[in-house]
């Protein structure tokens, strides 16, 4: 209570005298409604930063008394952690059209270590899909089947997709705990980028087993394996200033942190007591599923009596960083609806602690802080502009004797701009003083290099900061309205194409172009004071191309620049990641519908775990489709028919039989050729072509 | 290449076996050929012959059969429960 009354009385005083100081800056001193509204908005984002400020600061002293003590790993020491039995744990990978091999390769290095502790008895691994893509879903099959083969792991390893995906993850989580959630004590929730070290998902239990009123304890996920510029700078940052915050974090909000959604501990029971979420009964966006589900569980366990924990000093726990801006905005988009959809539960959820609401606040402020900016800046130029080309006021609305001279005071604003990047810029400045007391200088390749990267780090963040603002505005527009505003083009490629990032970044630039502009022909001092945010703008498409490029990541990295202690010395986890062997390799540009046909281990695979048989009309269609496939094979096939058909045992079957009758010159022919690795044509002599 | 029903017949079994998971040793060529040469006694034509090859191959040879990992384990329903 101490922590946050101090949290809040010092971020209340800072922004009320940064209020203040604007006041008197600004031309009239707030004394018409332009100026009323930019303090305002000033105000709330003023107070927005200066919460990030202090946290960090909080963590830089709760690291240097060396750690919380009221945290969870303080109150019970390596012994007795040893000491205590585990319990039943699932440990559960939601995945949804992801890259399969990424995946399970993280999931197969957790494992291993898992299976190193020799603790691997208490815990099973799921792998939830809600894939709908048969070809996607029969490769996630495949390579689990595979990963079952090569760890030995039948029985602990289950793979289970719902045919069904309601609710999005959080249904998925659901679905796995109606099944089989009485079955576990614990359920640990991994990313489908998730990597996490068996010692810690051991830790994780056995403090979950020492604490018996934690609901959910969540690790501190670093980001690793960064190779584009894009996924570099965010590493970095983890892992340089993401100690201090976590840290400050933890020790604010003690029993009642957030949950982000995976790589935390959850107990089953009273997760499914209390943490059903329902659809919302609102309109628009505050109607249907929640798809921003962590925060709202986290927030409902804390409404049952159960603590939530944030435990930074669990080390061992990783995720993976979009490889370029365009992925990072477009997961920012479902996050940026998911995160408003709260101000509903904000609203009318009863009974929920003061600090959860505030998780949801910070969650909503997320997004929000994008449209307030841009309105600030907004009314900037329009403050401006009445200064600049409309005469002068000398008497406000309210009656006055004296007239009113507006006052410009440029070098205060300079002072109030110092101010706020102060406010941004220090802490981490601050979480490098702490690498040099922690002797981690060494990992980042030493002081000068580490400044160095800190300097490439705040440019980037520069550049990034007003193109996020802009694209976030247009998302918080999107979701209140419902709608979508279509101007993107989709970067299916792994590094961002030219093409796409103008045709992304275009309205921004050229919005940019026209304030600057305008700004240039109305005064060239406001024009300078434009100049950060427009100039990024401006230069927003290059910015994204470069920053998704991974041989710029590899050049800085091979220069010692933006590199994390994961790299030079990466714990066991990772080498097993790294080492790990490649999945078997299908045969040339052969499909996994192919292959779940063709591949007689396969197939039989594939039949025991789909439908034995539709029924009834759908029996025919199966019918009527496994002859057609026969025939054409399935390339014109829709998704759903070829669900249909991947999905039915007796379908599959047949196929599989029927392909390898099939001539060299028919589609299964070729098909099965390609397993072979021949091409060869029917001596014409003797078949007469079909 | 350009080849006869014979030498497609039998690239067909022993991808078959190999994909099967069967060591492909001087004996299952052996049985093979022999498979290959009793169809083609019977049958020329490409694809009346590949049914019929498919058709005893499975008999003939004891593929490897292990035991498949179990996809999910058995039901032990629970229920979510919603307050409010």
């Amino acid at each position: 209570m101490v922590r946050r009354t101090l949290l809040t009385s010092l971020v209340l005083v800072q922004t009320l005298a940064g209020s203040f100081f604007l006041a008197w800056v600004l031309p009239y001193h707030g004394g018409n409604l332009v100026e009323k509204g930019l303090i305002l908005l000033f105000a709330l984002l003023f107070a927005w930063i200066s919460v990030g400020f202090w946290v960090g600061l909080f963590g830089f002293v709760v690291r240097r008394l060396g750690g919380d003590r009221h945290s969870l790993l303080h109150r019970h020491g390596p012994e007795t952690l040893a000491r205590q039995p585990l319990a039943r744990t699932a440990v559960v990978m939601p995945i949804y059209h992801e890259p399969v091999e990424r995946s399970l390769n993280g999931l197969r290095a957790t494992y291993r270590s898992l299976q190193d502790t020799g603790q691997l008895e208490h815990f099973d691994f799921f792998i939830l899909s809600d894939s709908r893509d048969p070809k996607v879903w029969l490769a996630e099959r495949e390579a689990w089947y595979h990963l079952c083969e090569e760890l030995g792991a039948s029985g602990r390893l289950f793979y289970r997709r719902r045919r069904l995906n309601q609710h999005y993850k959080s249904g998925n989580i659901a679905d796995f705990l109606r099944r089989w959630g009485r079955d576990y004590r614990y359920t640990i929730v991994l990313d489908a980028d998730s990597l996490m070290a068996g010692d810690t998902l051991v830790s994780m239990v056995r403090l979950m087993e020492r604490e018996p009123r934690v609901g959910i304890l969540q690790t501190s996920p670093t980001i690793i394996n960064g190779r584009t510029l894009f996924a570099r700078v965010q590493q970095f940052a983890s892992q340089v200033y993401g100690p201090i915050f976590t840290s400050g974090l933890a020790a604010l909000q003690l029993g009642e942190a957030a949950y982000w959604g995976h790589n935390a501990i959850i107990r089953n029971t009273p997760f499914m007591h209390h943490c059903g979420l329902r659809k919302l009964s609102g309109f628009g966006l505050f109607s249907g599923p929640i798809s921003s589900h962590d925060f709202v569980e986290a927030a409902f366990m804390g409404r049952a009596g159960y603590e939530v924990w944030l435990e930074p000093a669990l080390s061992g726990s990783h995720e993976e960083s979009p490889p370029a801006l365009m992925e990072e905005l477009n997961r920012d988009k479902r996050w940026a609806k998911g995160n408003l959809q709260h101000l509903w539960l904000l609203l009318f959820t009863p009974r929920l602690r003061m600090a959860h609401r505030m998780a949801l606040v910070n969650g909503v402020m997320s997004y929000l802080a994008a449209p307030l900016w841009f309105c600030f800046l907004a009314l900037t130029t329009l403050a401006a502009a009445r200064l600049f080309l409309l005469p002068i006021e000398y008497f406000s609305a309210e009656p006055s004797l004296f007239p009113q001279w507006p006052k410009w005071n440029p070098q205060w604003a300079l002072g109030l701009a110092a101010t706020t990047l102060f406010l941004l810029f220090f802490p981490k400045l601050v979480a490098a003083v702490d690498l040099a007391f922690s002797r981690r200088l060494a990992q980042h390749g030493g002081g000068l290099r580490l400044t160095a990267s800190i300097l490439i780090e705040m440019l980037a963040s520069a550049l990034l900061a007003p193109i996020r603002m802009l694209a976030h505005t247009r998302y918080v527009l999107e979701a209140l309205f419902n709608t979508t505003l279509r101007w993107a083009g989709q970067n299916r490629s792994h590094e961002t194409r030219w093409r796409d990032a103008f045709i992304n970044q275009s309205p921004g630039t050229l919005l940019a172009l026209a304030w600057a502009g305008f700004a240039w022909w109305m005064d060239p001092v406001f024009f300078y004071w434009t100049l950060p945010v427009a100039l990024p703008l401006i230069l927003a498409a290059p910015t994204s191309v470069l920053l998704g490029r991974i041989w710029l990541g590899q050049w800085l990295r091979d220069r010692g620049l933006l590199l994390v202690g994961q790299e030079l010395h990466p714990e066991p986890v990772l080498r097993e990641l790294h080492a790990a062997p490649d999945f078997p390799q299908p045969a040339d540009e052969t499909t996994a519908f192919s292959r779940a046909v063709i591949d007689p281990a396969l197939n039989r695979m594939h039949c025991s775990c789909a439908r034995q048989s539709h029924r009834g009309a759908k029996a025919r269609q199966v019918q009527r489709l496994t002859q057609l496939c026969l025939e054409q094979g399935p390339d014109s096939f829709s998704r759903r028919q070829l669900s249909l058909l991947a999905d039915d045992a007796t379908a599959l079957h047949r196929l599989h039989e029927q392909a390898w009758c099939a001539r060299p010159d028919r589609y299964w022919g070729r098909e099965v050729a390609k397993f072979q690795g021949i091409d060869y044509l029917i001596e014409p002599t003797r078949e007469p072509a079909p | 290449m350009i080849a006869t029903p014979g030498e497609v017949a039998l690239t067909r079994v022993l991808a078959y076996l190999r994909l099967g998971r069967m060591p492909i040793t001087r004996e299952v060529m052996i049985e093979a050929l022999a498979l290959v040469q009793e169809e083609l006694r019977k049958e020329e034509r490409l694809q009346p012959l590949l049914q019929g090859l498919m058709v005893r191959l499975q008999a003939h040879f004891a593929l490897p059969n292990p035991a498949l990992p179990p996809v999910c384990p058995p039901l032990h329903r629970g229920s979510i429960q919603y307050e409010d």
